[in-house]
């Protein structure tokens, strides 16, 4: 376990290292990122200018929402899209994955966060900023940001369970690259989920947890914390990491040709 | 003229075929267009609950999107950066048709597929339109599309001088996706940010088929805004050709 | 104790198969019919501690497939395999600390923009090499690969020789007891082949590893392997001495003779002309004969020069490879 917390402080300082290589590209990514946060937060803006509620939720609260949203949003592109994205082409076709089979440690954690993008982590602290700035008004008690701390936790659980078990597609149909889907789909979670139309609210809830990302976070964080959702949350984390490892065993198995 | 176009006919087909294979990722191109607006559809329709215009704006948003999508980005930009743009260089066409080709056969393939599933979506969902308003928006729509693809190819040119090609591309969207009417119908915009958006070419990329599907813009001041993206067109075309100069010759003399 | 052991190895894939026109397309997507490969076929060979061993064969021989079974990234289909004591295909962690694979296309992966120093840290960290046994891994591996200039250089800027290099040194710095390289001197030039075939050679001596390579050319395998497993269409065709292979599969030698004066007939009881200019000829003979025919030559004729030569290994292999061995 400690070596593993070594290799991804290790691989986290290198991949650094490589972002400190070009100044001119750290430029346009902070620029990047500060350009995003503005356009979520200008969507937010005008449909205030227009209303005093969103589907229940008060313009600061809606600042909750999409900061914790722009958290998790940076520290998935941080940390997961640099090794799981593309998948099918960058980890098996040209080689990546052969390359983590040989190496002392555990290929999973190998292929899902060996390297990082240090520069998209400036997302998720404006996140972090942004969250502050809506809860300056009424400010949670330590019970408030210990529901939504879990809840972030439990969000990039289920965050990662999702990239994973979609990286292993790869191993039964190479050829389906679904990125482009995920990450569209990602989009929705940008807003309260209380937006959505029943069926599609209750799927991203229960099927695909995206709701997990952000509404049920900044729920937790300005009103009670309900005790039934924080367990639900962590149960619903566990099972998906439990579900994405096995997955994940499956897969390699299929791949290595092990039929036994 | 007629051999450029022959000479894109061409390229539009071999794309086209090029393409079938990849049906599925068709898809999730199409799905990529097209869950924005939807986003955009529901948090309106809950700002202004029982309006029918926001349905109808939004529903033909998403036809504009999945019609107009652009990837000049993924299918020039990595030619320059793998340097087998000199191919390109070397044949005896202007190397915008190759570009050219290949996004009129994605479009195609997304309206093929993302179209029927657009309408149905619509339907359902309760977005109604007028004939009349429809067959005006055809022409904002073919204006639409060529401005999104000049303006997509010009900041796929900056491949020439940058390495994050894709980050200018994508910032490039978040323009058009504010200031075009995705993020809100223009018309809702505050003050001086709708004269602003009116001004300037992404109303006209995006939004101005749509409102004008909708009714929202009409008669004489539909016939205003499309000449202004006629002038756009213009302005675009120019730039393109100025841009794509520089960055050639820059190509030539520096290298790969 | 043997340092692998492999015994009736075999690898089987399943790829799909359907006939051309649009009406198998359809059909395809309804049933899928299937066909069964054999890319190895009950391949069974040991290798001992400190052997040096070629592996060569005509493309999809079989060779790679192997190599990848030997290293743990395939299961075999059925036999039995044992490297090192341990089972590849488990890939426990103090196995896989003990050998290498290098891939000659891919000898360096990783992130190209880290400086070679920096992959250097990385795989240290990786394999658990103690500071004491690094510093003086990284101090010897500089010196034999010449790797001062590099160490601070990013590995995109590399060259092809200078990325095998570091290769060689990524993956001999946690001292591995088998090393598998397949194809190590592609694309290389003459220096950098030369380089790398002597840095081989002295390895093994120095460190008694295990080394397994794969190669297409010729002279890799003459100069650094004494044994040689020849592998065409799943199985072993040969496993033995590279002289005895040559000697099996081309019953002659050719006689090289610089006589100035002498014609055609005066060859026609020694044997076939290969070549022939300016006063040089070059016979084929049959190897029992090739003591009688030089001294016969010798004597009968004004000899300037006279060399007796193997054929090169090239065309005995190529000749193995389509004609298959007797």
């Amino acid at each position: 376990m400690r070596k593993l917390a070594r290799l991804f402080a290790t691989g986290f300082s290198m991949s650094l290292r490589r972002t400190l290589t070009y100044r001119t590209n750290l430029l346009f990514d902070v620029a990047l990122a500060v350009a995003g946060l503005l356009s979520s937060l200008a969507t937010v803006l005008l449909v205030f200018a227009r209303t005093d509620h969103l589907a229940g939720w008060t313009r600061p609260e809606t600042f909750v929402l999409v900061g914790t949203y722009q958290l998790l949003t940076g520290v998935k592109a941080a940390f997961l899209d640099p090794n799981l994205a593309w998948f099918p082409t960058r980890g098996i076709r040209e080689g990546t994955l052969d390359t983590y089979l040989l190496q002392p440690a555990p290929s999973l954690f190998l292929a899902s966060l060996a390297t990082a993008a240090p520069l998209a982590l400036v997302e998720a602290v404006l996140g972090l900023g942004v969250v502050g700035l809506g809860a300056y008004g009424h400010p949670p008690g330590p019970l408030g940001i210990a529901a939504w701390l879990l809840l972030v936790l439990a969000g990039a659980a289920v965050t990662w369970a999702l990239g994973v078990l979609l990286a292993c597609l790869a191993f039964w149909a190479p050829r389906l690259q679904l990125d482009v889907f995920y990450n569209a789909t990602w989009q929705l979670a940008r807003y309260p989920v209380g937006i959505y139309r029943r069926p599609l609210r209750l799927l991203l809830t229960y099927v695909i947890p995206l709701a997990l990302i952000a509404t049920t976070p900044a729920t937790a964080l300005l009103r009670e914390p309900q005790p039934a959702t924080l367990l639900t949350a962590t149960v619903a984390a566990a099972t998906a990491t439990a579900l994405a490892t096995a997955t994940w065993r499956l897969g390699l198995r299929r791949y290595t040709g092990a039929t036994s | 003229m007629r051999r450029i176009l022959r000479l894109t006919a061409l390229r539009v087909r071999r794309q086209f075929l090029d393409w079938s294979g990849a049906w599925w990722f068709t898809i999730t191109l199409v799905a990529n267009e097209s869950l924005g607006p939807l986003a955009g559809l529901f948090v309106w329709s809950a700002v202004f609950p029982g309006d029918p215009r926001v349905v109808s704006y939004f529903a033909a948003l998403i036809a504009v999107q999945i019609m107009t999508a652009s990837y000049e980005n993924h299918t020039f930009s990595e030619t320059v950066y793998q340097g087998t743009v000199s191919h390109e260089l070397l044949q005896p066409q202007p190397v915008v048709i190759g570009p050219m080709g290949e996004n009129l056969a994605i479009r195609l393939w997304m309206t093929l597929f993302g179209l029927p599933p657009a309408v149905l979506a619509g339907f359902l969902l309760g977005a109604t339109y007028r004939r009349a308003d429809l067959l005006l928006a055809l022409p904002a729509l073919a204006g639409a599309a060529v401005l999104r693809f000049l303006y997509t190819w010009i900041l796929a040119l900056t491949a020439f001088w940058t390495e994050r090609v894709h980050a200018v591309v994508t910032f490039g969207g978040m323009l058009v996706a504010l200031l075009g009417g995705a993020v809100a119908p223009v018309s809702l915009l505050p003050g001086p940010w709708r004269a602003v958006a009116q001004v300037l070419p992404f109303h006209a990329m995006l939004g101005l088929p749509a409102d004008i599907a909708t009714g929202a813009v009409t008669g004489p001041a539909a016939v205003a805004a499309l000449g202004r993206g006629l002038a756009w067109i213009v302005a675009f075309t120019v730039l393109a050709a100025v841009v794509w100069r520089a960055g050639a010759r820059r190509y030539t003399v520096v290298g790969a | 104790m043997a340092v692998v052991v492999a015994e009736d190895l075999t690898m089987r894939y399943r790829v799909p198969v359907r006939d051309g026109g649009l009406a198998a397309a359809l059909a395809s997507v309804v049933r899928r019919r299937y066909r069964d490969v054999d890319a190895v076929r009950r391949v069974s060979f040991e290798i001992a501690p400190g052997e040096i061993v070629g592996f060569i064969g005509p493309n999809g021989a079989g060779k790679t497939t192997t190599l990848k079974m030997l290293a743990g990234l395939l299961h075999p289909t059925s036999g039995q395999l044992r490297v090192l004591g341990f089972t590849p295909g488990q890939r426990k962690a103090p196995f896989l600390k003990r050998i290498a694979l290098i891939r000659g296309s891919q000898s360096v992966g990783g992130s190209q923009e880290l400086t070679v120093l920096d992959a250097l840290d990385y795989q240290r960290l990786l394999y658990d090499v103690t500071p004491g046994d690094y510093r003086q891994a990284l101090a010897e591996l500089t010196g034999l690969l010449d790797l001062g200039p590099l160490l601070q250089r990013q590995l995109r800027a590399l060259s092809l020789g200078e990325r095998m290099r570091t290769g060689l040194a990524l993956a001999l710095l946690y001292r591995p007891r088998v090393l598998f390289l397949d194809e190590p001197t592609l694309g290389l030039d003459v220096t950098a082949t030369a380089v790398i075939r002597r840095f081989l050679a002295g390895h093994a001596a120095r460190t008694g590893a295990t080394i397994l390579l794969t190669s297409h050319y010729m002279a890799d395998v003459e100069s650094l392997c004494r044994r040689l497993i020849l592998i065409d269409h799943g199985r072993v065709r040969y496993d033995g001495p590279l002289r005895e292979l040559a000697a099996r599969l081309t019953p002659y030698k050719l006689v090289r003779v610089s006589a100035a004066g002498a014609t055609r007939p005066d060859f026609a009881a020694a044997g076939e002309i290969v070549e022939h200019a300016d006063g040089r000829w070059v016979l084929r003979v049959p190897r029992e004969r090739v003591a009688r025919v030089t001294a016969a030559l010798l004597t009968s004729l004004d000899v300037a020069d006279l060399a007796v030569e193997e054929p090169p290994l090239e065309n005995v292999i190529d000749h193995a490879y389509r004609d298959g061995l007797a």
